[in-house]
């Protein structure tokens, strides 16, 4: 598991609630693709290993759910190292692994930041058992996917 | 007569949701409820009717900290269920994907977890802001575990390698070969942490425990065992539900457990240490010698030392296991279903875990039993709390609710496998 690729797609979120699922989704698809010296990966544990996933990369693509209260499927683009993020998009949806804010802060304190970090955000709207997304977050899903895999073909 | 109270809503360093409310009138703790509020998860329900070879990956899902516990506890109990005995590498193959977990788990919870209470931080960030080369070490100790779960479980939880019978694949020699420079590493670094841990220092303590874990002639338990106590318990694991029962309690969504006609017991670290000091490998023993705890520990805040000193003992365990390795004909055994019970326990990170399952001919199960270890620990942490607040009635609130919190994460409870916050509140009425 080394960092040898320039770009890591990270998925977060759990592909059985629903909506959660739209962050594994697109770096599935992202994975497909098989595009050089990219890196996929969908951290299934506590979240500490995201940070360990992003070391020495050039850039690292994450994907995670939102629930902010837009529109379904609402496509958020930050780049958390570069600006600020209001805090209701990227919660922990859970205790158990970190949040995608945490996990910068934690990458920050310990000097392990990628070259550039860019965060995609999708308002679900479902969170419920099963791994059925609703119809505008699977639309979204599809037009991240090509977002991210333009962005790194054209680089 | 007056009344305080002191609420905390979220205490996030324990992995699930829960409450505990502990009322003090007239210099006496006169109430405590650790609740835990998750509704409950019907796992046992639902198994029914299902084959027994799903079991391992259905009862993985209950943990995202220690499925392999549930996978090793459920297939051992099918396996006795048919009467079949899976030994040799396969066994150790068993035992080392399980060391993996352990490394992850205690990790996990010396470092991000509970270390925070004994150093005066709020959460591990703070930690790391304040330390960053020590939390870097242990976030690459606990991707050694995560690593060794993803080579041998295929991914670094809810594994997809591991079955009733053995596994789907096993690992070659030189895939298990490339994890060797990083226990080595690991093995090191988490002799650093029991010194580390030793330093830490601890509220004055001990309560008189009835001590539960597997214990094992040859080895430190962890996949196999007989069941024991330091009062007196030594029996089969099938015997299990014999000697301890499980009680509903009102203000929990979870039961509780107690040897049978007796009272609260513990079990996990404290409990195994105590009781197998003999097993633990000669490094990890010197290390406990060498960090002041003997062979006997009776105090649940140094926890965190013996949490560390079985970290030494996973890598210690894990280097061992691939050294001796010799990859087996077959990635699994046959294992015919017969209409029977079975019974399975393995020590989980946090305790001891038993599975029992009743199946057809068919191999369709016909009823499931789990207990998880913190179901068990819940009495025990009710008593500590009991004991630790009267003990303490001179400190000031804001500490006391500190201490009382640093007691449950004493514990590493996993109620999880329930819930996501704990709201704490101590309400002290005065004359």
């Amino acid at each position: 598991m080394g960092n040898s690729a320039a770009y890591v797609v990270i998925g977060l979120g759990n592909e059985f609630r629903g909506d959660d699922g739209c962050g594994p989704a697109v770096a599935r698809r992202i994975d497909r693709l098989r595009l050089p010296g990219v890196r996929v990966v969908q951290p299934l544990a506590d979240g500490t290993g995201t940070v360990t996933s992003w070391r020495g990369t050039e850039a690292a693509f994450v994907i995670d759910s939102v629930r902010s209260g837009s529109a379904p499927g609402t496509i958020f683009h930050f780049e958390p190292l570069l600006e600020a993020v209001p805090e209701n998009v990227f919660r922990p949806a859970t205790t158990h692994r970190l949040g995608l804010t945490q996990i910068v802060q934690l990458a920050q304190a310990l000097g392990q930041l990628p070259g550039r970090l860019i965060a995609y955000g999708i308002e679900g709207a479902s969170y419920d058992h099963g791994n059925a997304m609703t119809e505008a977050v699977a639309r979204a899903v599809e037009e991240v996917s090509g977002l991210i895999a333009a962005e790194i073909r054209g680089s | 007569m007056k009344s305080k109270t002191i609420k905390v809503d979220y205490l996030a360093r324990v992995e699930g949701e829960g409450q505990l409310l502990v009322k003090i009138k007239k210099d006496k703790v006169t109430e405590v409820q650790f609740s835990i509020i998750e509704p409950p998860r019907f796992f046992e329900a639902f198994l029914r009717g299902r084959k027994f070879t799903e079991a391992p990956d259905i009862t993985a899902r209950i943990c995202g900290i220690c499925p392999i516990a549930y996978q090793m506890s459920s297939a051992q109990a099918m396996e006795q269920a048919c009467g079949v005995k899976v030994e040799g590498a396969l066994r150790q193959l068993r035992r080392l994907i399980y060391c993996g977990e352990w490394i992850e788990s205690h990790v996990l919870h010396i470092y991000l977890l509970h270390a925070p209470d004994f150093l005066g931080y709020e959460d591990a960030l703070q930690i790391a802001r304040d330390h960053p080369v020590v939390v870097e070490k242990a976030l690459k100790l606990k991707k050694v575990g995560n690593d060794l779960m993803i080579l041998l479980g295929g991914r670094e939880i809810h594994s997809i390698n591991p079955r009733v019978g053995g596994f789907y694949r096993v690992p070659t020699r030189a895939e298990l070969n490339e994890m060797v420079p990083a226990l080595e590493w690991a093995l090191e670094f988490s002799l650093e942490t029991v010194k580390w841990a030793a330093t830490l220092s601890f509220p004055d303590f001990e309560r008189d425990y009835e001590l539960v874990s597997l214990r094992h002639p040859d080895e430190y338990p962890i996949t196999e065992g007989r069941i024991v106590s330091n009062k007196g318990i030594d029996i089969e694991v099938s015997q299990f539900l014999d000697y301890f029962e499980e009680e509903h309690i009102p203000h929990s969504t979870s039961l509780h457990a107690r040897v049978k006609a007796r009272a609260d017991y513990l079990t996990g670290p404290l409990a195994r240490y105590n009781n197998c000091y003999e097993q633990l490998p000669e490094v990890a023993r010197k290390a406990a010698e060498d960090a002041g705890v003997g062979p006997k520990c009776l105090n649940p805040f140094k926890s965190i030392i013996v949490r560390a000193v079985e970290t030494v003992t996973a890598c210690h365990e894990a280097l061992r296991i691939i050294e001796g390795y010799e990859e087996p004909a077959q990635p699994c055994i046959d294992v015919p279903p017969r209409e029977g019970v079975g019974h399975g326990c393995t020590e989980a990170p946090r305790g001891t875990l038993y599975h029992r399952y009743q199946i057809d001919g068919d191999g369709f199960i016909k009823n499931a039993r789990i207990i998880p270890p913190t179901s068990q620990n819940q009495k025990a942490i009710e008593v500590d709390l009991y004991g630790f607040a009267e003990k303490n009635l001179h400190l000031t609130q804001e500490k006391l609710t500190w201490q009382c919190e640093q007691m449950i994460r004493n514990y590493d409870p996993c109620i999880s496998c329930s819930c996501h916050f704990l709201n704490l509140a101590i309400e002290c009425e005065e004359a």
